[in-house]
């Protein structure tokens, strides 16, 4: 089975020239951070992510990301996937200590 | 809000990069493009800057005004189902965008109307709904009535013809001299 978020954020980092650093969130962190994950999470059509507030001006103007962005939706607009779900770190919830505990997706080559 | 969460939109974002800083901005472009019903005496079209719609198009405009009004704002709303009712949109790119900027449920809410209101455009409406995703309907009292995206006749005496009610459409464009 195609992985979906595998090739939204593949595509979005060949697109990008200068690194981002994205948190994947939901479905597609499921899909990619664990073993074994169902193969529903990796037949989602999008991949959803958080954006740390304390960042969120930063990223606000950063021009290489949002047209990255865009170059993922056009590429896979005929697919019907897309990746235009970003939540501000306050829109969802989230433990107190959240950012501590992110982990990196190491096995793809980002 | 409308019952869904709201999540930074790329589409507003792109609106802002074109000098659409707030709803108003966004309805003010709608009025120059034909969305006159709901212009006011002090909107001016030289006001506004028109970018283009192969730059910001017409399904883009309406799809952020919705996007932008999920504090409740009705009025951005009915701007965009005005836009919405333009011949020229294609379904595909508008369910997309409604999917993409997670305002299914409004979209959705103003293609039922359209599809039950709108016999001359009922094809593409029903288009639209079939495109579109299940989701949980809003809640009663939260949308604008359909009736908000009709112009309604008045009373007139039975000696004169019958008018029709019509779904609002965007006319010809405005330009600033």
């Amino acid at each position: 089975m195609l992985n979906n978020p595998l090739r939204i954020l593949q595509a979005l980092d060949g697109y990008l020239t200068s690194p981002f650093e994205l948190i994947v969130y939901g479905r597609s962190a499921l899909a990619l951070g664990y073993p074994n994950a169902p193969d529903e999470f990796a037949a989602t059509m999008d991949v959803d992510a958080i954006l740390p507030s304390k960042d969120l001006q930063a990223i606000e103007e950063n021009d290489d990301f949002w047209e990255a962005q865009d170059k993922v939706n056009t590429q896979f607009s005929d697919a019907g996937l897309y990746f235009t779900h970003l939540f501000e770190e306050k829109q969802v919830i989230l433990s107190p200590q959240w950012y501590t505990r992110i982990v990196p997706l190491t096995a793809f080559g980002f | 809000m409308l019952g869904g969460t709201p999540h930074i939109s790329a589409l507003l974002r792109k609106a802002r990069r074109l000098g659409y800083t707030t709803p108003d901005d966004l309805v003010r472009l709608a009025v120059v493009r034909g969305c006159r019903h709901y212009s006011t005496p002090d909107y001016e079209v030289k006001d506004i800057h028109e970018c283009g719609k192969d730059i910001f198009s017409d399904a883009e405009l309406a799809v952020a005004l919705i996007s932008g009004s999920l504090n409740g704002g009705a009025q951005e709303i009915r701007v965009a189902a005005q836009l919405l009712g333009a011949p020229d949109l294609k379904a595909t790119e508008i369910a997309r965008l409604a999917q993409m900027e997670r305002v299914v449920p409004i979209i959705r809410y103003i293609s039922e109307a359209g599809s039950k209101e709108d016999m001359e455009n009922r094809e593409f409406w029903t288009s639209l709904l079939a495109r579109l995703p299940q989701s949980r309907p809003i809640k009663h009292g939260r949308m604008p009535h359909p009736d908000r995206f009709m112009s309604k006749p008045g009373w007139s005496p039975p000696s004169r013809p019958a008018r029709q009610s019509v779904w609002l459409r965007p006319q010809k464009p405005v330009h600033a001299e």
